[in-house]
């Protein structure tokens, strides 16, 4: 074994457990085939859902460097993560003398009032900022802006949106759907956000089945990869070793 | 100009060798819709796409005792943090491992035939094997996004590294193939 190799042994286990300590992705499968979510975790469950352990919460601390807020994930515990804050570089307002700051997303059972659109089907998650015991303000925008992912309780083809409580209600906020269940919005405020599943299936986002185009795209470069490397290959064997 | 020639070839081919990865990423997320990464039919051809790149490019496998070895101990690395910090937990019904066991070693090896073999190789040949370690490593943090979302991105990149380093220690894409088989079984019991 090289100097090289051993020296890349030692920085990428060291890296290993650092993201594990740091950033963990709250699950421990690096890829597979549909090994599923565990059932949600309910603050106050619905009748007919499984019982769990209870929620758990995300935190992280954010380091200040330079005078401006680094970047850090907060995720929560579940298998995958209930919750994912990612909170870019310049984010936060730093205040005077702060040297780290936390990220916090706690989850509460939802309270009146609720949506007037739909129904909450997640828990609320309540996400803040806060240094020395004060509350910190995002700041920041466009690629600065912090990010929420949330798990849905269930991976319904017409899949649930972002809310966030305001003082009179509720808004609903752009949502894409990032992953099987896992739908992601911009944060451009802390506060108590929610997924909701509308109560008008026409303001539901379809996003099951077939992507045809993505579909047709996918397959039409795989045949020129496959084509060119054929072509290659063919070459190779004619001028030889 | 022969170098020159050379150096192009080899550009060439990692490149190809990356948009055929995209291509078979967006197959496979075009294909899963909203069952994502729970769908067999999407992966099971993901996995066949990245065998056949692999095979293409006539990326070859050494199975050797200290491969396997090494891979096996690269399995033990992978899990030991989540052991650690979050135990061991069942919370998936025992039924179905066989069948979830079975696809996911499909797919995981063809990633890795793919990802340390074909990908690892051609980045070898044209810029060294740092650039091989790293490249492969993003390409593998980067192909899970679309699937599980953004956040299992630094998690996954670091993987990816532990995996490339592992295929430069055994010399064959086959001790992180272990490696990632192992890690990604041994998931079932652990939360």
């Amino acid at each position: 074994m090289t100097a090289a190799t051993r020296r890349w042994l030692a920085a990428a286990f060291v890296a290993l457990f650092a993201v594990w300590m740091l950033a963990p992705a709250g699950t421990p499968i690096y890829d597979g085939i549909g090994n599923p979510d565990e059932p949600y975790r309910f603050v106050k469950p619905p009748p007919t859902a499984k019982t769990t352990k209870a929620p758990t919460a995300a935190k992280a601390i954010v380091a200040v460097r330079n005078g401006l807020s680094g970047a850090q994930f907060a995720n929560s515990a579940e298998l995958g993560p209930q919750i994912s804050v990612y909170v870019p570089p310049g984010a936060l307002q730093v205040p005077a003398g702060a040297t780290t700051m936390t990220v916090t997303a706690t989850p509460l059972a939802p309270t009146p009032p609720l949506p007037s659109d739909g129904t909450i089907t997640t828990n609320v998650y309540r996400i803040a900022a806060a240094a020395g015991g004060q509350p910190v303000q995002v700041i920041g925008r466009g690629n600065q802006e912090p990010s929420v992912q949330m798990r849905s309780a269930t991976a319904a083809p017409s899949g649930p949106v972002f809310e966030r409580r305001t003082a009179t209600g509720w808004q609903r906020l752009k949502t894409t759907r990032v992953g099987n269940d896992v739908y992601q919005t911009a944060a451009a405020t802390f506060g108590d956000y929610a997924l909701v599943q509308p109560a008008h299936p026409a303001q539901a986002k379809k996003s099951g089945g077939v992507n045809v185009g993505l579909l047709a795209g996918g397959l039409a470069i795989l045949v020129l990869t496959f084509a060119i490397l054929g072509i290659r290959m063919r070459r190779t064997r004619r001028v030889g070793p | 100009m022969t170098a020159l020639t050379i150096g192009g070839d080899r550009r060439r081919t990692a490149i190809t060798l990356a948009m055929g990865l995209a291509a078979a990423v967006a197959l496979r997320v075009a294909l899963a819709g909203a069952a994502g990464a729970s769908s067999l039919r999407a992966g099971l051809i993901f996995a066949f796409a990245l065998t056949l790149l692999a095979v293409l490019a006539r990326t070859t496998a050494t199975v050797s005792v200290r491969a396997l070895a090494i891979g096996a101990a690269g399995a033990v690395v992978l899990v030991l943090p989540v052991l650690l910090t979050r135990g061991v937990s069942v919370v998936h019904p025992a039924g179905s491992y066989l069948g979830w066991a079975t696809a996911t070693a499909v797919v995981a090896t063809a990633e890795e035939a793919f990802l340390r073999g074909a990908l690892f190789d051609a980045l070898d040949r044209w810029r060294g094997a740092n650039v091989a370690v790293v490249g492969a490593a993003v390409a593998f943090a980067l192909l899970h996004v679309p699937l599980y979302g953004w956040h299992v991105l630094p998690l996954d990149l670091a993987v990816g590294l532990a995996l490339g380093a592992l295929r430069l220690a055994a010399g064959t894409w086959t001790a992180p193939a272990v490696a990632h088989v192992g890690a990604d079984l041994a998931g079932w019991w652990l939360v």
